[in-house]
This record gives C-alpha cells, structure tokens and sequence, in this order.
C-alpha cells in the first residue's frame, strides 16, 4: 500500500547511526551529565567556588563532606570542580559557536567561488597551520591579558580553520552536482544557491566542525591557564588547578588528581561523541546506488 | 614537478614575510616593554639609554627590517634575560634536553603504536583492537600536561618507581620520554589501523586472495606497502610538533630545554628570543609539510604534483 | 523554420593560467574541449546530438544554458543574443530554456522532499502562493506519471526512473518552450529508458517543446529526432536529418556509431571493424570543390560542405 509508506528524511538515518555506535552513545551519555552539572551547579553543591569556607581543613583528603577534599586556600575542591566544568564547557561551546561564525562563510566561499577568493582563503589557512596554536595564543593572551572572553576569543580563532576546511569540501563536492546546477539553470542567483542548497547540505561537516572544535577549545584553555595566560583567579579553570596541583602533589595529591580527571574525561569524552555524530553523519548521503 | 617545487617554495617565502610582520607587531604591541622597572627604579634617561642601546628607540618598521636582515644572516640578535651569549648560542644550549627528550618519544612511540595498530588492523574487534582505540584516543584528545600529571601521580607519588622531575641521570627521562611518546603512538596507532584495513578493502586485495595467496603474503607483500605512504608522511610534522609539547612536559617535569623560553621570552619580553623561536617553529613547519606532500608524491606513483588533471 | 535555440562558432577553452609559476613560465596549457561549434534548433522540433563521452556535447549544452562560461562564440534564444547577459538579464529566458540532467540522482537535492523541489522554480521566481504551489506541483507529478503519495518523500526513496520524473517535473514547471536534455536516460535501465523517451514524445506534443536531445546511442535518437548532429572530438563532424544520418552516413565515426547499434537480426551482424581515431582521421571523405557546397571552414584543408539537402558533414577539400 502506497499511503503505508514511511517516509525518512536523511537525518532519521543519521540518528539512528549515531544510537547503535555504542561509544559515542556511552560518551554522549556522560557528556550530558557533565553540561546538566555545569547548569545547575549551585543546586549540586552548596558552596560556591571561592568561598574559603574551609580554612580550617585546608588540604584535607577527600571525605564524606569533601568528595574531593579542600584545597590549600581552604575551598571545598569539589565545588571547584563542577564550576570548572561551567567555564570550560561554556568556553568550549561559545569558541564552537565563533568557530563555525567564521569557519562557515569563509569555507562557503572558498569553496563556491574557488580562485582567487580560494586562494586568499587557503593562504590564511595556511598560515594557522603552521604556526602552532598554543604558541600564538600565547602571544595573543599576553596581548589581551588572559580572561574569559579574550580565551573564548583566541579559542575561535584557533578553531576555524577546520570548520572551515570541512565546509570548503563539502561545497567544492557539491557544487558541480546537477541539482545546484539545474537551481542555477532556473536562475537561482549565487546567494540563493549557497543559503538554500550548499549551506543545508554542509550540516554535517558543520555539526562535526563545531563539536570537533569543542574539546580543542577546551584544551587550549586548559593549557593556556596551566601556563598561567588563561582564565585567571577566583574564576576556576581545571588548567589553572593542575598547575597548582603540581606544587602539593607529593603530599596532597587530590589536588592534583581530580582536576586532571576532570579535564581527561571531558575532552575524551567530547571528542569521542564528535567522532561518533562524524561517523554517523558522514554517509548523508543514503539510499545513492 | 619542478613547477610545484617553485610554487611551494614561494609560497613559504610569502608565509614565512607574512607571519614574521605578525609576531613582530603583535609582540611589539604587548603593553610594556623588556626594560620596564620591576624591582628597582630605573631613570628616565638611564632607561632612554638602554633603549637606545639596543635599538628599540627607533621606529618599529626600521627595527623589523634591521632585524630581519640579521636574520637573513643568521645573526638572530642577543637575548636579553641572558646578553652573555647570542640567541642562537642559547637556543642550541637549551634545545638539546628537548631533542633527546622529544627525539627518543617520538622515536620509541612511532614504532610501538604501528606495532599496536597493525595487530589492531588483523585481528579487529578484538580485545587488543578495543586496547588500542582506547589508547589512541586517550593520547590524541587528552593534552599532554594530564597525561603527564597522570605518570607523575601513578609512578612517582604512589608506586614511587621513578623520580618525577629533574634532568641528569637517564633514570628521570623515563617518565617524560613516555609522557612524549603518547602522541606519535597514538597517531601512529590510529593511522596504522585505519590505513590497513582500507587497504584490506580494496578490490585488488580481494582479487589477491581469489589467486589463493595466503594472508601473510597478502599483509606483507602487498598490504603494508600500499598502506605505509600516510605513514611516511606524519612523521615529520609530528616530531617538529613535539617542541609544543615541550613547553608542557618540561614544565611538568621541570627540565631544562627549550619548552620554557617559549613562555618566558614572552613574559619578559625578549624580543630577538621571541621571534627566532617562533619564526624556527614556523619555518620548520612549513618544510615539515612540504618534504611530506614531496615524500608523498614520490611515493604514490598515481600522483604526479602539478600535472593537469584530466578530466 | 524558426530557430529557438542556436549555437554559433561556439568554443570552449580550459586553460591553466592560474598560479604564479604558470604565469611566469607563460606555457600554454590549453584543452579545446569544443572547437568552433554552430548548430541550431528549430522551433517544436528534436534536436539528437550525439557522440561518445569527451567529445564536447554535454559542454555544449552546459553553454547552451550559459552554465559554463563561453570561451568564443554566441548563443542565440528566440533570436536573442544572451551570450553576454548579466546573471540577472538573464533570468527571464531562464523560463523559456530548461534542463534535465544524466544523473538523476545527483539532480536532486538530497536534503529536499519532492515537492519542495518541484516548487523551487516558483519560489526562485516569486511566483504564486504557498498553496497555489502545492496544487502546481500535484498537476505536475501526475503530468510526468507519478501521484501525490510522492510529494512529501525524499530523493533516495525514490527509483532511478521515477528521480528522473521529478528532474523533467521541475524542468517544465516555468512552462519552458526549450527543454535540453543532456543524455536523460543514460543511467537507467531498458525498459525505463523506454518510458522516459515516451514520456518526453508525450510532453513534446502536449506543450509543443522544443527539445535538445543528447545521447551517446543513436538507435535512442531513431524514434525522437527531427535532426542529428554528431560530435566529435569537440567538433560538429556530421548533420543531417535523421533518416538521412541512417540511410547515408558519410563521416567515417558516424558510421561507426552506426555500426555500434546491436542487430535484431543474425544474418546482418558481421565482424566490426576496430574503428580507432588513426582510422577516422585517414578516412576523412574528400570532396571537390565543385560537387559540394562550401559552408565554412576550420583550418586550410578541413571544411564543413553541403553534400545534399541539408545534409552537411566535415570534410577534406580538393
């Protein structure tokens, strides 16, 4: 019966991919978690991250009260924690969204237009890729003197590259296909191609790119502020809390295990999620032969 | 071919003008400057004197040219936290704990995760192939600083096997050797695997077996051959990419190489030490991938760099 | 007879003047991929331009509707020269020339349902409402002989023949009066080749299109063209009226295009001679000035002559 018939978009296909690869959905899992911590962080703790409340335990070892112990200046180092995740997720995501601003338009050009607007493009590209990218954040942090939206800033800058380098190769693969061309042979003007056809037809690439650029966004905060350039005190970084974990950690090693942890387990398991969404958005283009 | 060459090589010249202008400015525009009173006062005319000595009087175009032509020269100026000796003196000095550090990670990880991503390839979905996309994985996303402080915390803190920092007797390099060889294993693992088994999908694989050869033949003979070109290719991007890596695990392990004067060259705004480190990592990675695109055209006989593409 | 569409000394060349070393180096890398090019189609008639793959007739249907920039040469509709119109001048001849392309796959976006791409010409040309639309589009389906139940399903649902359906559906929404098909029909099997081919007869007649037929296959063009053209190696190489290009081909690679056509009949197979370029290029026909018409010529010995009623084919000139 004709009227029985299911009728599946391209991203029914892709959802399902992404439930039956068990990595990703274990990562996507705990990734959730970790973002529902973040968000409702004052309902999971009850003291805030720079509240010394604890002075007079400074340095204890994980218990009961402290599952991650207090910290030298007397802070319950849990709170520390599940506010760290705040900064570096938020971060994370916000250097994602940059990303893609800039990643997305350019890569679109480049790759509709090709030439010379190509060439500029990969010129620019070619010199983020060989500079490398701690290093000029370094500089670009000792510019604008750390903080949270210069890193959130330098992050996007950092990260566009490979959004744009998806894009470029999705649109260069896509536009000599007939139906840009049959669009175009109804006189459809450039705009109109790339906003209705190209652009719609990148939301995987674009979707990996953004998650893609999460876990580096996140890392190069973590390394900026563990070189003390990133994010600065009270606000809590996990990168900022190893490299003051480094001095206690012969004698209190929580201060240094669980902001390592933390930024471990976060990172891995972004990046194994965004593994998972490519794999699984990578064949879009089903039910071809 | 030769036209690529030209076309590369020109292209690094225009990078390497293009990215010198950037550090030059951005350094220079990094409010304070490397003679600013910290601990003791300095007078104005005794501060004028010292600028002036060292050039930085005069305007920032003319200093950027003066110091490029030094660079041209091989004359990469004086550093100024340590005027005994030239930069070039110091960066030698300071880059040999780095290289070996580096150079043995690199040189101990590459082989160990081919290895591992080999086994990964045959025997898939087993549990050395889960082992090792666990291990990849690990060492490609996490930085290099967690994994450090996790070696620190496992073999020194706990288990108290080895010491955590220092430099000297080769008894300390274990742990920051191992800290460095995360990564080329990691790639290389992930490379091996995943190049092995495309080829193994290949038709002509197929057709292989149809001939009845046996699959040690096939894997040795054929296999890994078609399959080692992205292998050739990554290794020297990565083992230039190990200086970066270097800030972090000699600061973690607090040994004496480069990795630090990276950081402190900008705090203190070391001019000519600044941008000779940068400019070297640049240029080194511009080369890095230039000698790996020509490896790889040399070794795939199916791409001949800038020929016309038929069709 | 009117001309709708014509092709006049059209070339397409691809150079690689692109990076700085080449411009230095100032080396002419040149591919002709249509050399010098003139044909014309006729008002509510089926032009068959045929040849095999690479020899420049799907360029020259890119060109034809100024998808593909032109090297030399002018493209008339209507008796318009559009050869230099802006993107914008252009649009409103857009209505009068439509395409359907080979891969029908590939000819609709993926990401689209049915009837969003069948409406795309109206939104691209501001016409109707939203529910006019909709209408439009079921009166199409059912035009091109499928149902509503398709409207809202996506490409890859859908069957090679009944992709190619929706190609011809959306190419004939803006009521075109030239519809250039570039090898239809190439991609599917026999027996939906069969039905496209009916199919485009059936709209030919009922709205009185003009059609650019491209094939490789000549037996395809038989029951359809008024008119062939054969190409070859970017070049016109033969035309004539389709009984004519049958009962007497001339050009050594018509022939051969002829004889590539499978035999119903046993006793009429015979062993196929090899035909390869050398063989084409040493069997070019001769003909003496005096017996011919001259129509152009491509260079000092090679012509395009007249060798009957409208019968013109490439020819060496004594």
């Amino acid at each position: 019966m004709e009227n029985q018939y299911k009728i599946r978009s391209p991203f029914f296909y892709a959802v399902m991919r992404l439930i039956s690869n068990r990595a990703a959905l274990v990562s996507g899992i705990l990734l959730s978690i970790i973002v529902l911590m973040a968000i409702f962080a004052p309902f999971i703790t009850k003291t805030s991250y720079e509240e010394q409340k604890f002075l007079m335990t400074s340095l204890a070892f994980p218990s009961q009260t402290h599952w991650f112990g207090v910290d030298d200046l007397g802070r319950d180092l849990f709170s520390r924690i599940i506010y760290g995740a705040r900064v570096s997720l938020t971060i994370g995501f916000a250097a994602a969204i940059c990303s893609v601003f800039i990643g997305l338009p350019l890569g679109a050009l480049s790759g509709f237009y090709g030439g010379k607007v190509d060439w500029v493009i990969m010129r620019i590209i070619e010199v983020f890729s060989v500079v490398p990218p701690l290093i000029a954040a370094l500089l670009l942090a000792a510019l604008v003197d750390g903080g949270f939206f210069s890193i959130i800033f330098i992050a996007g800058i950092f990260g566009w590259v490979q959004v744009c380098l998806l894009v470029r190769a999705q649109v260069m693969a896509f536009k000599e296909k007939e139906f840009i061309r049959s669009s175009l042979a109804l006189g459809a003007s450039p705009m109109y191609v790339i906003f209705v056809h190209l652009i719609p037809n990148s939301i995987s690439p674009i979707i990996v790119g953004f998650v893609q650029a999460i876990p580096l966004a996140m890392m190069l905060e973590a390394g900026l502020s563990f070189l003390g350039v990133g994010i600065q005190p009270p606000l809590p970084s996990w990168g900022q809390m190893i490299n003051i974990g480094i001095s206690f950690m012969f004698f209190y090693w929580h201060m240094a295990l669980f902001p390592t942890l933390a930024l471990a387990i976060t990172v891995l398991v972004t990046t194994l999620f965004g593994d998972g969404l490519r794999d699984a958005l990578d064949p879009t283009l089903k039910g071809k032969n | 071919m030769i036209r690529y060459i030209i076309n590369r090589l020109l292209s690094i010249v225009f990078t390497f003008f293009f990215i010198s202008v950037l550090i030059f400015v951005l350094m220079h525009a990094i409010p304070g400057g490397p003679f600013d009173p910290v601990d003791m006062p300095l007078s104005d005319s005794a501060k004028a004197k010292i600028l002036k000595q060292y050039g930085l009087d005069q305007p920032l175009y003319v200093q950027y040219f003066k110091y490029m032509w030094g660079v041209l020269h091989f004359d990469f100026g004086i550093p100024y936290q340590s005027p005994g000796e030239t930069v070039l003196e110091l960066i030698g000095r300071a880059w040999i704990p780095s290289l070996i550090l580096g150079g043995s990670g690199v040189l101990i990880g590459a082989p160990i995760g081919i290895a591992l991503g080999l086994i990964a390839a045959i025997k898939r979905n087993s549990f050395i192939d889960y082992f090792t996309s666990a291990i990849s994985t690990l060492g490609l996303t996490v930085p290099v600083f967690v994994i450090s402080m996790l070696l620190i915390l496992l073999f020194s803190v706990w288990l108290e096997w080895l010491p955590a920092s220092g430099w000297g007797e080769p008894k300390k390099w274990i742990l920051p050797i191992t800290a460095y060889a995360a990564i080329p294993m990691a790639t290389y693992a992930r490379y091996t695997r995943s190049a092995i088994l495309d080829t193994l999908n290949k038709p002509f694989v197929t057709v292989l077996r149809a001939k009845g050869l046996s699959e040690r033949k096939i894997l040795f003979r054929h296999v890994i051959k078609n399959s080692a070109i992205p292998l050739v290719t990554v290794f020297l991007p990565m083992f230039i990419g190990t200086a970066t890596g270097s800030i972090f695990v000699e600061a973690m392990f607090r040994v004496p190489g480069l990795g630090a004067y990276f950081v402190s060259s900008i705090e203190n705004k070391d001019y000519p030490l600044e941008m000779s480190l940068l400019l070297m990592i640049t240029v080194m990675f511009c080369f890095a991938y230039f000698i790996a695109d020509l490896i790889y055209a040399l070794l795939n006989p199916r791409i001949r760099l800038g020929d016309k593409k038929k069709q | 007879m009117e001309k709708v569409l014509e092709l006049k000394n059209v070339s397409k060349i691809y150079s690689e003047t692109k990076n700085i070393t080449n411009f230095l180096s100032k080396s002419d890398d040149q591919f002709v991929a249509v050399d010098n090019v003139s044909f014309s189609l006729e008002s509510k008639k089926v032009l068959g331009l045929v040849g095999e793959s690479g020899s420049g007739k799907s360029t020259c249907a890119l060109m034809a509707m100024k998808l593909l920039e032109i090297t030399e040469g002018e493209i008339f509709v209507n008796n318009n020269n559009i050869t230099n119109l802006s993107l914008q001048e252009l649009k409103q001849y857009r209505k009068e020339m439509q395409i359907v392309f080979q891969d029908s796959y590939s000819s609709l976006d993926p990401m689209m349902t049915i009837s969003k791409i069948i409406i795309e010409p109206f939104i691209i040309h501001k016409m109707y409402s939203t529910h006019e639309r909709n209408e439009i589009a079921i009166d199409l389906l059912e035009k091109v002989g499928l149902n509503k139940t398709y409207t809202n399903r996506y490409p890859h649902e859908l069957s090679g023949g009944e992709r190619q359906r929706v190609s011809i559906a959306r190419a004939l929404a803006l009521k075109p009066s030239i519809l250039v098909a570039d090898e239809p029909t190439s991609a599917l099997d026999v027996c939906v080749k069969a039905q496209v081919i009916n199919l485009l007869q059936d709209l030919q007649d009922e709205m009185g299109l003009s059609i650019l037929f491209i094939s490789h296959e000549l037996n395809v063009l038989r029951s359809l063209a008024d008119k062939i053209t054969v190409m070859y190696r970017g070049r016109v190489v033969e035309e004539a009226p389709t009984e004519q290009i049958f009962a007497n081909p001339i050009h050594p690679y018509t022939k051969s295009l002829l004889e590539a056509i499978p035999k119903l009949d046993p006793s009429l197979r015979k062993r196929r001679t090899f035909i390869d370029d050398s063989f084409i290029q040493s069997n070019i026909p001769k003909y003496s000035l005096n017996d011919v018409n001259f129509v152009s010529t491509n260079d000092s010995q090679i012509g395009f002559v007249e060798i009957d009623n409208n019968h013109f084919v490439e020819a060496q000139v004594v």
